[in-house]
């Protein structure tokens, strides 16, 4: 118990130092206006669902709220917190998303709200993403890292392992399909054109593979599994001490 | 009324007299070059935006341009990553507190 806090206190600590994060967020002006517009489209009905869904649950679930803030709060600073990783051309930094984490705990539509709020700000205040980037990378972070969390986490729980490794897996997953999220925008890019549409699909389709193995050969791939290690401790903690919590989100049965 | 006068007359000098000796100092160290100390920007410990997101998204024609409220001058993103981590770490210390110090031994509701 006494080890679980004070891990908790030591990522919390190493969390909140100021840094200036450069990450996965896809930079501003790199999309031309009609893929800013195609993104924004796909994660509206999400965001919606999301409000109404926050709302709903605000009123029926106890502590609720402050479960909102404390997660919410985590996805920021997780989704700004660069982590030392060995780049492309040598030592770079790379960053958690944190939406597999709040996706288990939330529901993947909450998460998706949370993770558009944080990446607002971010864009916003931190030069960090961009605002016309901002349908992009509410998709990759929000949609495709909360729902691929969400159901991992779900799908790991119906193995009948233990509440750690259903941690491990949401963490581990969402960040995987984050950044496979920013590898179909960037691929994506190269579909303009005068080509025909099986050619385009295929020019996309292998850049979006290039991009994302890049991504896991390099950054991503110790950097998943430290965030599944860090999700797989916070949900076993959230048991230990208020499992009433986890049981009335019903992420565990009674 | 008068006394909260005073005290923004007493700031406005404060600034002010700070201004007259920034720019006494200013015209000491005149003619000094000034020198970068710290490599980063293309260096060592680059974010994967840039040498990755950045790379590939030139090589398709886009580059990445400045965000429209560019914060990312001097140490003033060091400044707004600061006061924004501080932010996240009183709501998550608050929340926290209430939570799980406050709520322990509660199993059977939220809050």
């Amino acid at each position: 118990m006494r080890i679980i806090l004070s891990g908790i206190i030591v990522v919390l600590t190493l969390l909140l130092l100021p840094q200036v994060a450069h990450a996965m967020h896809i930079t501003e002006g790199i999309l031309p206006p009609k893929w800013a517009i195609f993104w924004v489209v796909m994660i509206m009905p999400f965001v919606v669902v999301g409000t109404l869904k926050l709302k709903k649950n605000k009123k029926e679930v106890p502590g609720f709220l402050p479960l909102v803030g404390l997660v919410g709060a985590a996805v920021f600073v997780f989704s700004c917190f660069p982590i030392p990783v060995v780049g492309l051309n040598g030592m770079a930094t790379a960053h958690p998303a944190g939406t597999g984490m709040s996706a288990m705990l939330l529901g993947p539509f909450v998460s998706v709200v949370i993770a558009g709020i944080a990446l607002f700000i971010q864009a916003l205040f931190l030069a960090h993403g961009g605002l016309t980037t901002l349908g992009v990378n509410i998709f990759s972070m929000g949609v495709l890292g909360s729902f691929s969390g969400y159901f991992a986490f779900r799908i790991v729980q119906r193995m009948g392992l233990r509440l750690f490794w259903c941690g491990f897996a949401a963490g581990v997953v969402s960040d995987l399909f984050t950044y496979m999220g920013t590898s179909i925008g960037l691929g994506l890019l190269v579909f303009e054109g005068g080509e025909s549409l099986p050619i385009a699909i295929m020019h996309s389709a292998k850049a979006m593979l290039e991009i994302f193995v890049v991504f896991i050969a390099t950054s991503q791939g110790p950097l998943c599994v430290a965030e599944g290690i860090v999700v797989g401790f916070a949900i076993s903690y959230v048991y230990k001490v208020r499992p009433g919590i986890l049981q009335s989100l019903k992420v565990v049965k009674v | 009324m008068l006394k909260y006068f005073i005290v923004f007359v007493l700031t406005l000098c404060l600034i002010q007299a700070h201004a007259l000796y920034a720019t006494e100092a200013n015209n000491t160290i005149n003619g000094i070059e000034d020198k970068e100390t710290i490599e980063s920007e293309n260096g060592k410990w680059t974010g994967i935006d840039v040498s990755i997101v950045g790379k590939y998204a030139e090589k398709y024609g886009h580059p990445p341009k400045d965000p429209y409220i560019n914060t990312d001058q001097g140490d003033l993103l060091l400044f707004v990553f600061t006061v924004f981590g501080l932010i996240g770490g009183i709501i998550i210390g608050y929340n926290f507190r209430k939570l799980f110090i406050e709520g322990k031994g509660k199993s059977n509701s939220g809050t």
